[in-house]
């Protein structure tokens, strides 16, 4: 018997069909994962049962009964709830206040702290996060912040639970816990609508799973019946190997040399070189500062002591206060590219065409006379295109209207229209879809073959173990392990992410 | 469903631009109803000679908002240029091109003032210009003790009287001509130039523009700098039209400057600017102005009828958000 029915449900986006025709249905008590490429209409077939947005045709049952869901609060009645993907929360507000912000406590007039606290520490508690209720919430780390978005969720008490990427900014230690939350939902004879796009944690905690493409239905297997490989291939179409690219090309001599780089709080003693041709990982737990290390080659944190040298030159020395990568703008003149793991807060300009976006680093040489030149702007543009395979309808439409995969790849884009020779990329597959995950790490090798030097920082293991020649580890600010290729095992580089040193890098001085 | 989402969105892109035509329509019928005299061809022209200071500096204004910031202090600088260029004339005996010169680059001065408290003490724009629009109001109020100053017509003859009454080719009054020339430029620098595109890339995302490479803090500093500058320019055409400056002339000016760009689409919100739009705002603050005379309205009329023009400018602004289901 199913439980939720999504009959026939259409949705068009200015002419544009997002939904085609979708049916899905889940069972009660079942953890159902929702699968498919970025654009393929998961996320609107969400929205749209969460009151978001409103179907242009279809229906939806639930228990046998149509439902008209057209607002937030009508889902909530119909007993559906959202974790949705982005964070919203009022950083002044406590832990607590964000939680039942939409239903406060009141005592004679005035909002019952007391209740309202003890509710929302039991209801952390019960989630198995060690996170106090009367914290406010500025001061929590983004992972945190997420399992409170969850608390949020599950404050409502609904029978339907919908997870929209619950674990991007998650660590291990708090994916073991929404593992456990969701595990507990269901023994309580709740439906949870998982969405994500590490098909790992789908084998792990779902029961089925249904696939969307090009915002159609593709079907639905028990998880039982199918592999990740077959799953692949239901979402993207055709075959592809996720994991496909080896880095097996020999890299040449040191480009950046990095010698007990330290940063009070942040990180401290940090020392590896950096090889033209070379994909060097740095792995790490979410929130041991790995990104903190990389931000300081490119002047977006000042270390404290230490030293930088880049292609022979001394190019910070915290001894003798020099610092000619002050700023991002002084390192790219010296060849560093950077693409930020922030896409929409520090990467794209939202109301900005696609081309500009693209151009914007390198205005200068497009232009003549102090006028930028459209036909340069577009040899640029036609260029990326080709070798990258970007997909857009037109160089002038906005860039938020294209998919994940795609403005990623048009950040990339801009970084290396600066000729970068060093290239630091922070989590440069998240939030977009398989498709796209391979085909950007294709071009990295292609780039390290071509001798750029590029650091790696990712939270899939999986991808670092692919795709580096060698990787670091970092453990609170330290570098905890340097294993090479050979050595790369997923259960190693955990030790060192959890503490235990492990150095089996060729630079014995790198040990610090 | 889709034709009519389509629909919504063609009306909409070219709500965008056109807009603030409309609306001008709107105001201009309502007026012409009251009074039918308001439309007539030398009225217009005369609107637009008395819009060109307004125009003029609301060209810098644009660039400001849609850097994401805004400049509070341009009326301060509309006073202190007019007086300080007719004192220059006046009291020192300058020529009015050495006059224009020194008063430019005071302007100049103030501008990079403001951007620097806004980019290396980063105070708030509101604040800052807020801070400075006192201050140079009390520095204008002290060095004309507060006294007006007119340009005998001697003096006027010699220079100013070609723009503020002048013509090119004896039947374009110069300050149209030179306002049309500003915002020729304005918009070919915002649409061509690699300045005009990080300003919106600043105010799109200032974030972003700076780890990509952007020296954010010299494009902020180089638009207040315009601001001022522009304000500079627009008082000089008010003086060379008035024969004579004020230190209390620019009171309320910073007001109406922000009002033409807001009515004609520029976003408060930054990233993007509609200069084209900004001129016929201008316009329409002007010509609300001369028609509010016309049916010879109260003083206080003028200030409720423009913000009631705003507030319709920015409803409709809303209505577009809700249509879109950008915001429920």
């Amino acid at each position: 018997m199913e439980y939720i029915e999504l009959r026939n449900i259409v949705k068009t986006f200015y002419g544009v069909k997002a939904l085609d025709d979708v049916s899905l249905s889940m069972k009660k008590s079942e953890v159902h994962a929702v699968v498919g490429e970025n654009g393929a209409g998961k996320s609107t077939v969400m929205k749209i049962l969460g009151g978001l947005y409103f179907a242009d045709r279809g229906d939806i049952y639930i228990d046998g009964k149509p439902r008209h869901i057209n607002n937030v609060q009508a889902a909530l009645k119909n007993g559906i709830s959202v974790v949705h993907q982005e964070l919203h929360y009022m950083p002044e507000l406590s832990v607590a206040e964000n939680i039942y912000l939409h239903d406060l406590p009141v005592k004679a007039g005035f909002i019952d702290k007391k209740t309202m606290n003890k509710n929302a520490q039991a209801l952390l508690d019960g989630m198995n996060v060690d996170i106090k209720a009367t914290t406010p919430m500025s001061l929590l780390s983004v992972s945190e912040q997420q399992m409170v978005e969850i608390a949020k969720a599950l404050s409502h008490d609904t029978d339907i639970v919908i997870m929209d990427e619950p674990t991007a900014a998650l660590n291990v230690k708090e994916v073991d816990a929404l593992y456990g939350i969701v595990a507990g939902l269901k023994a309580k004879g709740k439906t949870v609508i998982y969405i994500s796009h590490r098909l790992k944690e789908i084998f792990d905690i779902c029961d089925r799973v249904s696939v969307l493409r090009d915002g159609k239905y593709m079907g639905t297997r028990n998880i039982g019946e199918i592999n990740q490989d077959q799953l692949v291939e239901m979402m993207v179409g055709r075959e592809i190997s996720q994991y496909s690219t080896t880095a097996d090309h020999e890299y040449g001599e040191t480009v950046l040399k990095v010698r007990n780089l330290t940063k009070e709080g942040l990180f401290s003693d940090i020392s590896f070189d950096l090889h033209k041709g070379e994909v060097l990982g740095i792995a790490g737990l979410m929130g041991c500062f790995r990104e903190d290390i990389v931000k300081s080659l490119y002047g977006l944190i000042h270390p404290d002591s230490g030293e930088i040298e880049l292609e022979g030159q001394t190019v910070y020395s915290g001894s003798e206060g020099v610092n000619l990568i002050s700023t991002p703008r002084k390192a790219i003149g010296r060849g560093i590219g950077y693409v930020t793991e922030d896409r929409k807060n520090s990467g794209i300009f939202a109301l900005m065409t696609a081309r500009e976006n693209l151009t914007i680093s390198i205005m200068k040489f497009l232009a003549k006379f102090g006028l930028v030149r459209a036909r340069s702007e577009q040899e640029l543009l036609d260029d990326y295109t080709a070798k990258m395979n970007m997909k857009y309808r037109t160089p002038h439409q906005r860039i938020n209207s294209l998919s994940g995969g795609n403005q990623q790849k048009f950040i990339l884009a801009r970084t290396l229209s600066t000729n970068c020779r060093v290239l630091i990329t922070l989590e440069p597959t998240r939030g977009i879809d398989v498709g796209a995950k391979s085909e950007i790490f294709a071009l990295l090798e292609d780039l390290a073959k071509s001798g750029v030097a590029i650091i790696v920082i990712s939270s899939e293991l999986q991808e670092i173990i692919s795709n580096c020649h060698r990787t670091l580890v970092i453990f609170q600010g330290a570098l905890t392990g340097e294993i090479n290729k050979e050595d790369f095992e997923e259960t190693l580089i955990m030790q060192c992410a959890t503490g235990n040193e492990v150095f089996m890098g060729k630079e014995a001085d790198g040990n610090g | 469903m889709g034709s009519h989402a389509k629909r919504i969105k063609t009306f909409w892109l070219i709500w965008d631009r056109v807009g603030i035509v409309a609306i001008f329509l709107f105001v201009a019928v309502i007026f012409a109803i009251l009074e039918p005299r308001v439309l007539q061809p030398d009225q217009l022209l005369s609107v637009l000679n008395r819009s060109s200071w307004v125009a003029v500096a609301a060209i810098g204004m644009t660039f400001a908002i849609c850097s994401g910031g805004f400049d509070l202090s341009v009326g301060s600088i509309f006073s202190l240029s007019g007086c300080l260029l007719a004192k220059l004339i006046m009291d020192n005996g300058l020529s009015t091109g050495t006059a224009m010169l020194i008063t430019l680059l005071v302007a100049l001065c103030c501008g990079v003032l403001n951007g620097l408290l806004i980019t290396k003490l980063k105070i708030q724009p509101f604040v800052a210009t807020l801070s400075t629009m006192l201050v140079f109001g009390g520095v204008v109020q002290t060095y004309t003790k507060n006294i007006g100053t007119r340009i005998d017509t001697e003096q006027y003859e010699r220079g100013l009287s070609w723009l503020g009454r002048g013509a090119i080719f004896g039947f374009i009054p110069s300050k149209i001509f030179v306002v049309v020339a500003l915002f020729i430029l304005a918009i070919a620098v915002y649409r061509n130039t690699g300045f005009g595109i990080k300003v919106r890339a600043v105010g799109s995302n200032d974030l972003a523009a700076r780890t990509s490479g952007i020296n954010a803090d010299s494009i902020l500093v180089i638009v207040y700098t315009l601001t001022a500058v522009t304000a500079a320019m627009a008082s000089m055409l008010y003086t060379s039209t008035m024969q004579s400056a004020s230190p209390g002339a620019g009171s309320g000016f910073e007001l109406d400057a922000i009002t033409a760009v807001v009515l004609g689409g520029t976003a408060l919100s930054g990233g993007k600017g509609n200069l084209a739009g900004t001129f016929i705002g201008a316009f329409l603050v002007a010509f609300t102005k001369m028609c509010l005379n016309f049916i010879s309205a109260p003083e206080a009329m003028h200030v409720i009828v423009t913000g009631a023009i705003l507030l319709l400018a920015l409803s409709i602004s809303g209505i577009k958000l809700i249509t879109q289901r950008v915001v429920t």
